[in-house]
């Protein structure tokens, strides 16, 4: 029976000096460690995780401890990309194919950061390396309809790239037409900020925003 | 009390993971993974209550839970994992609590490895 334990990995080298100890003791050949290594450099490390840029160092000691006393390590990154919000409200506003180019470059960098994540995994003596893909939040959240299969990030790409990107895109696997328009129906009505009658103005221009994805979507 | 906790432990893939806390460094996994991203509903994975503290014990009794919910599948292996919180700012707990998840996800394993390096 193997144990796995799955980890930011930002903790001091004590913390991976006492799971090889625990190892030791205890004789257990199946335990291994799976690490977000986030990124390459400490700055997309920082983006990449929300935690300091200094943290980065202590996460690759943290794994090359491990390593060095042969305690399988696992590392993983996650296709992060940095804009994604931008991109989506960008394929909202249904403005012309003019975001393409800016689209496949951030799909570029995201691969060329996960390459480099890859590389220094290799470097600091992991035995596997996974890249996990990143899921920005689709057109069904935004109208509460079910989820079909779930948009990742390079689907989203090319329905970027063919500028077709709608709800109508996404829905023919759970969500007829008529659901759509229903759900549309529905959270406009609820959500129109001429029906927030005695609301504060925090929370009209809450309901704005929510009204004017839906609008979007 | 270690019954009043829910759901410790959640399984998809058949593997068996096990949550000790939801206290993360940084962002928890499941944020970083991008508000897109769901555990399967089957896993039945829930967040703990802010304000638990999970034993060894509860732990336990989770994984018991757990594996009498699925009793088809062993599951593969065990996961300590880090979906909403980190698993090692929970050491203590993990150490006390692997011997039991060994002994009862072995299903009739005649060892039982205690963390003093007793062997029963």
């Amino acid at each position: 029976m193997a144990i796995g334990i799955l980890t930011s990995g930002n903790f001091d080298v004590g913390v991976a000096e006492r799971l090889i100890n625990l190892r030791d003791r205890l004789d257990i050949e199946t335990i291994s460690v799976s690490v977000n290594l986030g990124s390459a450099d400490p700055p997309s490390y920082a983006k990449a995780t929300g935690c300091d840029p200094g943290a980065f160092s202590q996460v690759c000691s943290f794994v090359s401890t491990l390593t060095e006393n042969k305690f399988p390590v696992k590392c993983f990154a996650i296709e992060h990309p940095v804009c994604s919000t931008a991109i989506v409200l960008l394929c909202h506003t249904g403005l012309p194919n003019y975001f393409s180019p800016l689209a496949r470059r951030i799909s570029q960098s995201v691969k060329r950061k996960v390459r480099a994540a890859k590389k220094l995994s290799a470097s600091l003596g992991a035995i596997e390396f996974l890249s996990l893909p990143y899921y920005p939040s689709t057109l069904y959240d935004v109208l509460g309809l079910e989820h079909g299969d779930q948009v990742r990030w390079p689907a989203l790409f090319s329905m970027v790239h063919s500028f077709t990107f709608s709800i109508a895109d996404c829905v023919h696997v759970k969500s007829s037409t008529e659901e759509i328009k229903g759900a549309f129906r529905t959270l406009s009505l609820q959500l129109h900020p001429d029906r927030a009658v005695g609301a504060s103005d925090e929370e009209i221009r809450e309901l704005k925003t929510r009204y004017d994805e839906v609008t979007a979507a | 009390m270690a019954s009043n906790i829910p759901r410790i432990a959640y399984r998809f893939n058949n593997v068996l993971y096990v949550a000790l806390t939801n206290n993360a460094v940084g962002r928890s996994l499941l944020e970083l993974r991008g508000p897109g991203y769901r555990l399967p509903t089957e896993s039945r994975f829930q967040a703990l209550p802010d304000d638990v503290q999970v034993t060894a014990d509860a732990v336990d009794e989770a994984v018991d839970a757990a594996n009498s919910v699925d009793q088809a599948s062993t599951p593969f292996g065990t996961v300590f994992a880090g979906h909403l919180g980190d698993p090692l700012l929970e050491l203590d707990t993990m150490v006390s609590a692997r011997p039991m998840l060994t002994l009862r996800v072995c299903h009739g394993t005649s060892m039982l490895c205690l963390p003093e390096g007793e062997q029963h």
